[in-house]
Formats: C-alpha cells, sequence, structure tokens
C-alpha cells in the first residue's frame, strides 16, 4: 500500500527499521526527510517557473529501510503530506523512548540488531537505543531507563557476590 | 509199667469150660468172624495205647537222663579246668621266678660295668679340670700382669687427653652460647619480619581482592568473551526484567 496525498500521519504508528538505532540516526533521519523534501520543493518550484531539471532523489540505505518498513513512496508526497510527515517525524525524534545500554566489549552490528529487535518487539516499538562501553562491567549488560537503572553486568553480579568470594578466599587462605 | 498191663490175663480154657460141640454149632460161623473181628480191634488199640503209654514214659526217662547226665559232665569239665589251672599257674609262676632272677643277675652286671665306667670318666675329667685350673690361673696372672702395665700407660695418655678435651669443651661451649645468642637474636629479626611482610600482603590481599579477581576475570574473559556470546545470556537477563523496562516506559 503506497501512501497517497492527504494521509494523516501519526508519529505513534511509526515503525522503526533495525537500521534506525540511535538518537543520531533519528536525527539523521529526519534531516534526510527534511532535504529530500527541500529538493522536491525546489524542483516543484523550478518546474512551475519552467525550469526542467529533473531530479532524482537518491535515499540511503537508513530511510530507504524506513519507507519501506512504513509503505510511505516520499517522491509521490504532496508538499502538505511531506511538511506532516517531517513534523510527525520530529515527535518521534523527541518521544521516542531511549534506553541506554552500555557493555563491557564494543557492540558488533549484527549483535546490537538482534538486541534491538528484541527490544522493539518486547519493550517498545520505537525504542531508540544508545550504546555505551565500559570494561570495567566485565560482562553482560548496563541498561538504563528513563526513570531505572537495570544492572545486568557480571560486575554487579560479582559484587553480589563478594562476601561469598571473601569468605571463600579466607577459608582456602586457612 | 507193664507193657501189656491193660490187657487181660489170658485164661486157660478147660474142657470142662469149653464150649460143646453144640456150643460150637451154636455159635454160627459169622459170629465167630465178628468175634474175631471184635478182638482184633480191641487187641489193636490195646497195642495202641501201650505204644503211646511206652513212648511218653521213654520220652520222661531220656529227658531226665539228659539232665543229669549234663550235670555230671559239667562238674567234672570244671574239676579239670580247676586242676589244669592250678597246675599251670604254678608252672608259670616258676618260668617268672627263674627268668627274673636271670634278669636281675645280669642287670647287677650291667650296673657294675656302668659304675665302674662312670668312677672312670669322672676321675679323667677331674684330672682334666685341675690341669685346666692351673692353666687357667698361670694365664690369668700373665694378664693381670699385662693389664696392669697396660693400665698405667694408658692412665698417664688419658689424664692428658682429658685435660685437652676439657680445654677444648669450654672453648666450645662459650663459642655454642655466643652462637645460640646470635641464632636467637636473628631468629628474632627474621620473625619479625615475617610477621611484617605477611601483614603487608594479608592487607595488600584483603585490599585488592576483588580488584584481583576484577582483574583476572577481564584478563580471562575479556576479549574471548565478546558480545556475540553473551547475546543469549543478555537477552535471558532482560526478559527477566522485561516488564519492569515495560512499566518504566510506559509510565
Amino acid at each position: 500500500m503506497t501512501k497517497t496525498a492527504s494521509v494523516a500521519y501519526q508519529y505513534s504508528d511509526f515503525k522503526l527499521p533495525p537500521s534506525t538505532a540511535s538518537k543520531i540516526e533519528m536525527a539523521r533521519l529526519v534531516h534526510e526527510v527534511e532535504w529530500i523534501d527541500h529538493e522536491l520543493t525546489t524542483t516543484s518550484v523550478r518546474s512551475k517557473a519552467g525550469i526542467h531539471k529533473h531530479v532524482e532523489p537518491v535515499f540511503s540505505e537508513q530511510l530507504r529501510d524506513f519507507l519501506d518498513e512504513n509503505k510511505v513512496s516520499l517522491i509521490e508526497l504532496s508538499g502538505r503530506d511531506r511538511d506532516q510527515l517531517i513534523k510527525q517525524l520530529r515527535l518521534l525524534k523527541e518521544k521516542a523512548p531511549v534506553i541506554h545500554m552500555t557493555f563491557a566489549t564494543t557492540a558488533d552490528s549484527e549483535s546490537l540488531q538482534q538486541l534491538i529487535a528484541w527490544v522493539r518487539e518486547s519493550i517498545h516499538p520505537q525504542a531508540i537505543v544508545a550504546v555505551g562501553m565500559q570494561p570495567a562491567l566485565v560482562a553482560g549488560v548496563y541498561i538504563r531507563t528513563p526513570n531505572r537503572v537495570h544492572d545486568l553486568s557480571l560486575r554487579s553480579q560479582l559484587e553480589g557476590s563478594h562476601d561469598v568470594l571473601v569468605k571463600s578466599l579466607e577459608a582456602l587462605r586457612g | 509199667m507193664g507193657l501189656f498191663s491193660n490187657s487181660k490175663p489170658v485164661q486157660k480154657r478147660t474142657s470142662s469150660d469149653g464150649p460143646s460141640q453144640s456150643d460150637r454149632n451154636f455159635i454160627s460161623k459169622a459170629i465167630r468172624k465178628e468175634l474175631r473181628e471184635h478182638a482184633r480191634e480191641y487187641l489193636e488199640k490195646a497195642l495202641a495205647d501201650n505204644v503211646a503209654h511206652f513212648k511218653r514214659d521213654l520220652h520222661v526217662t531220656v529227658d531226665e537222663i539228659n539232665t543229669e547226665l549234663k550235670d555230671h559232665v559239667t562238674k567234672r569239665v570244671d574239676a579239670t579246668i580247676d586242676d589244669i589251672n592250678t597246675e599251670l599257674r604254678k608252672h608259670i609262676t616258676k618260668q617268672l621266678d627263674d627268668q627274673l632272677t636271670e634278669y636281675k643277675k645280669a642287670l647287677k652286671g650291667a650296673q657294675d660295668v656302668a659304675l665302674q665306667s662312670v668312677i672312670r670318666s669322672a676321675q679323667v675329667v677331674r684330672e682334666q679340670h685341675e690341669r685346666l685350673s692351673e692353666t687357667l690361673q698361670k694365664d690369668i696372672a700373665d694378664q693381670k700382669l699385662t693389664f696392669a702395665e697396660t693400665f698405667r700407660a694408658n692412665k698417664t695418655k688419658l689424664d692428658k687427653l682429658h685435660e685437652t678435651q676439657e680445654a677444648a669443651l669450654t672453648s666450645i661451649s662459650a663459642t655454642a652460647a655466643q652462637l645460640e645468642e646470635q641464632h636467637q637474636h636473628l631468629d628474632n629479626l627474621v620473625e619479625k619480619n615475617i610477621d611484617k611482610q605477611k601483614a603487608v600482603l594479608v592487607k595488600a590481599f584483603d585490599e585488592n581482592m576483588a580488584s584481583v579477581v576484577e582483574h583476572y576475570l577481564l584478563e580471562a574473559l575479556g576479549e574471548q568473551y565478546g558480545l556475540k556470546s553473551q547475546l543469549p545470556a543478555i537477552i535471558k537477563q532482560m526478559e527477566a526484567n522485561k516488564q519492569a523496562m515495560v512499566d518504566d516506559i510506559t509510565l
């Protein structure tokens, strides 16, 4: 289904593809849509002025994923619909819940995409993930949601078992 | 007892008593035959009775004779056995007495021979003992003299040696006491140092134990335990905390 003119977009209906994971990627997506809108508007004005210069906008992979995921044909949208889309995307960028995830090692993109897919499936479909790295965590993940912290790292488990470890070492020491 | 005791005496018939011709005629032949039969039967019966009676008498007589004969034979045999026993005993006693007398004579002779031999041996042993005693006394006297001379010679040497040993022992004791004192001092120093080192090490270990373990785990797990291998465990833990995260985001 292709979105045509006079379609009312709601940011809460958007589905984010796994390629759009972080706040920066979200901002990049909005910026790209804005830029394409600008290009399309310019082309339209020029065509009205009699200057026919065919411009075929080039979409990034990230934007293409987003448009495919939400079944939107950006080229076919009217200027008004594009404005509305941009407005809703800005709202989405502001309102999307951010989950900070800190790992002990560098997060490879494949693992990260699996995690994001799980987060969007299980926690929130529009969740944005901010990734960090802290080797002191040893292993596991340190998650920060808007109001809470979930320390699922090995360091936390070690700290929790500190007394047990001390007792074991003292027992070994005799 | 008589063979025909029950038979009636036969009465001789006289001519006056005998039947007359008329009687004979009167007694017909049939009657005579019957009488004859009757007489025969009677005679047979009497004979049988007498035989049975005779048999019984014979049995009784034979039994009595047997008993009397047995008694008589037994008495004779007993008397004969007694006689034989008496004679045999006398004979054996006489034989035994003769043999014992001979044995006594032989034993006495052997005892005399043995006694003489023992006496001779004892005399020989006594002589040898006397000779050995003399030799031993002589040897002991010689040994005493030799020992006395040797003892005198060694005593002087031992006295000198003893004096030297005393001096050496005094010197060694003094050195040992000094060494003991130094050893004790060193022991104390080493123990103090060891205690100090131990306390420092234990303190450092206690203070840095958690860091050491963390560091060890980091070193051990760091590069080999990438996010990809952690992913199942992370997702499992996130699943466990899923509801709390959902609640926080939808707040």
